[in-house]
């Protein structure tokens, strides 16, 4: 008799799942939102069940499922950011008429997949948490049916995750023909028999670095890194604003998992030649991410292409090939959730004409209608430039910190210098908030005190930022334990 | 030679054939039944491989069912060929330049690889009996299990996404209501005016 109990969290998640989908059906248009308060329920108790029962699930682990607190760190990160993501988006779409519970449930399909993703210790499960996360992605994207823009949005990305997925199971597949399985542990030791040394004598190592472009190729096109960023300005600008909330966060959590386990374990005798595609991916998404976000008029465009940026500094910390860098990686992908979290749920909050806020200019003479707005749009600007007291100072300075340690100067000095160019097109906003004309008449959909509370949390991160720092170090430390 | 050597490259030199006719061909509807035909060579290679549940389901759902529903979309859609190909020639050299590195080095590693073993390193899985659809479902229910049922998650989003994509209720669409059909009177159907009244 197997033990599946290592999979509960998952269960609560499907269970839950499959109660609201049937209990929706019988529930008037006016108690719909029972619904949604047990979505978000389901979601605290998941993410409390992991906390509390830690120990017992680390110790229940299995081959094709791998729930080491590693992972388990992240399942709960994972879950708390939803239950905010999904705050925003149910005020989001109660004011303008459009909520449907269908959204959250689709939206939940997508944290089953990306549980699925960081638990997976087999290339069949990845390519089906892959698959369950874009599928439901896909659907949210387009669901907002008046909208050209949107559907639009939703085609493109359905296309580029199909061309996306098939990559990855061919360089699957390769991988499967040469080491003759699909388990992490087993590739990882057949590719340290095969010996490689410095450069390229072996045969087998061009199927194995066909295998591994092939996955990295995918995983990039799901991460949004430069040369495989195409989809991300249209998509985010395509889908309504708490769609772009949504994919521009977790998501990049669960690849971010997926690349550290693939790259720094299985892949790790491959590291020579890994390495430097990911500086290039890196160099690559920083320079287009920081240069052409600045001619961005829409604001959407232009947090789209500080992901893109974003994303390049993430790279750059796993790169470094050492723990400290990884820990600087995981640092950074997490402030880098608080803080869109924080940007894209307060952009939402904000009317503008009863409109979404679209352009840059939308937003000029907030300081005016509404300070406290303004207020919180600084930090969180002033976060992502990577001013001191601030969380995103600490991100950028320990993936600096690391490349330096590891004597990559001139890498460091290319980071400092694209920060200064990046910090041009957050700091246009500051300057169009505090000192042009108001035009428009700005209004909220709801009152900021939550939002204000988490700004207030992320002030408080940046002050201590031990707290995250402790987290990554404790569960990167971790992850090359076991 | 043996029979099974010249059938795998007769069929192989078919599923190359009419896989390029797939992506060249003008009209779509004989490119999606090229797509029909290399289907059906991939499932006769599969039987070479001693697959024969997977080669018979290749043929039982892609050219039974999916093929189908896909053929009829491609009858019905309007697409402009011409429009489609415009960009053809001045895509074609990069295209023939990442198909040549691709095709050239996957060759060359292929061809080293296996140059001179016997030997494939996927064996055969046999578990219980020769049968080879007895394995896959005994490997599907105990050692994959957990895949398959996430597998049948798949399906339930593609249901409810599917839905929710496609169910309507908006100002602009017309549908029934059964109920109200039902309880109707004679008052809101039928308005009857008296003689006298109109005089008045």
């Amino acid at each position: 008799m197997i033990n599946y109990l290592y999979i509960f969290p998952e269960i609560i998640i499907t269970s839950a799942l499959c109660f609201i989908i049937v209990l929706d059906l019988f529930l008037p248009n006016k108690l719909k939102y029972i619904s949604y308060y047990l979505i978000q329920l389901s979601l605290i108790f998941c993410a409390y069940y992991i906390y509390s029962h830690i120990s017992y699930l680390t110790n229940n682990n299995s081959e094709l499922y791998d729930t080491s607190i590693f992972s388990n760190i992240f399942k709960i990160f994972i879950l708390l950011s939803l239950a905010m993501i999904f705050y925003y988006t149910s005020v989001f779409l109660k004011y303008f008429n459009i909520f449907r519970t269908e959204y959250f449930l689709i939206t939940l399909f997508g944290l089953l997949g990306m549980m699925i993703m960081i638990s997976s210790q087999n290339m069949l499960l990845l390519y089906l948490g892959i698959e369950l996360l874009s599928l439901s992605l896909y659907s949210v994207i387009a669901f907002n049916k008046n909208s050209l823009f949107s559907s639009e949005a939703a085609v493109k990305y359905y296309i580029l995750g199909a061309i996306s997925s098939g990559f990855l199971l061919f360089g699957i597949s390769l991988i499967y023909g040469l080491t003759g399985s699909l388990n992490f542990n087993e590739i990882f030791i057949h590719i340290a028999s095969f010996n490689i040394t410095n450069g390229i004598d072996n045969v087998q190592v061009i199927g194995l670095l066909f295998a591994l472009i092939f996955i990295l190729i995918s995983l990039s096109f799901k991460f949004g890194a430069a040369p495989f960023h195409m989809w991300i300005p249209d998509v985010y600008h395509g889908s309504i604003i708490t769609t772009t909330l949504l994919l521009s966060t977790i998501p990049k959590i669960a690849v971010f998992v997926i690349l550290i386990k693939l790259l720094t374990n299985v892949f790790s005798g491959l590291f020579l030649f890994w390495a430097d595609m990911v500086i290039i991916l890196s160099i690559l998404s920083i320079l287009i991410g920081n240069i052409v976000a600045i001619s961005q008029t829409n604001i959407k465009r232009m947090l789209a292409y500080s992901t893109i940026a974003n994303i390049g500094f993430i790279l750059l910390g796993l790169s470094v090939g050492s723990i400290i860098g990884y820990k600087a990686a995981m640092f950074y992908t997490l402030t880098y959730v608080v803080t869109t979290i924080a940007a894209f749920g307060l952009l939402s909050q904000l009317i503008c004409r009863n409109k979404p806020i679209e352009n840059i200019s939308d937003l000029s003479g907030l300081n005016s209608t509404s300070p406290f707005t303004a207020f919180l749009l600084m930090f969180i600007l002033l976060s992502y430039i990577g001013i001191p007291p601030f969380i995103g100072f600490h991100a950028k300075l320990f993936i600096i910190q690391s490349l330096v340690e590891t004597n990559n100067i001139p890498l460091g000095i290319f980071a400092v210098l694209m920060t200064v160019v990046g910090s041009y097109y957050y700091l246009r906003v500051i300057k169009v908030i505090y000192f042009d004309e108001a035009k428009n008449v700005l209004a909220s959909t709801s009152k900021l005190y939550i939002t204000g509370i988490y700004v207030l949390g992320l002030i408080l991160l940046g002050l201590l930022p031990d707290v995250l720092g402790q987290l990554s170090q404790y569960s990167i430390s971790n992850f090359f334990n076991t | 030679m043996n029979v099974e050597i010249i059938i795998f490259y007769i069929f192989s030199l078919l599923l190359l054939s009419s896989s390029i006719a797939v992506v060249t061909l003008n009209n779509p509807v004989k490119s999606a039944i090229s797509l029909v035909f290399s289907f059906f060579s991939s499932a006769i290679l599969w039987l070479l491989l001693n697959a024969e549940f997977l080669s018979i389901i290749l043929i039982l759902v892609y050219v039974g069912a999916v093929m189908v529903l896909f053929l009829f979309v491609v009858m019905m859609l309007d697409i402009n060929i011409s429009q489609v190909q415009e960009g053809f020639v001045k895509y074609l050299p990069i295209g023939i330049f990442v198909f040549a590195t691709i095709a050239g080095l996957l060759s060359y590693f292929f061809y080293n690889q296996f140059e001179n073993s016997d030997d494939n390193i996927i064996t055969s899985i046999d578990l219980i009996g020769t049968d080879n659809t007895k394995n896959l479902g005994y490997l599907l229910y105990t050692e994959y299990i957990l895949a398959f049922e996430i597998a049948a998650i798949i399906l339930l989003l593609g249901i409810i996404s599917a839905i929710t994509l496609t169910l309507k209720k908006s100002a602009t669409n017309k549908y029934q209501n059964p109920s109200d059909q039902v309880n109707v009177s004679k008052k809101d159907r039928l308005l009857i005016i008296r003689d006298e009244d109109r005089i008045k």
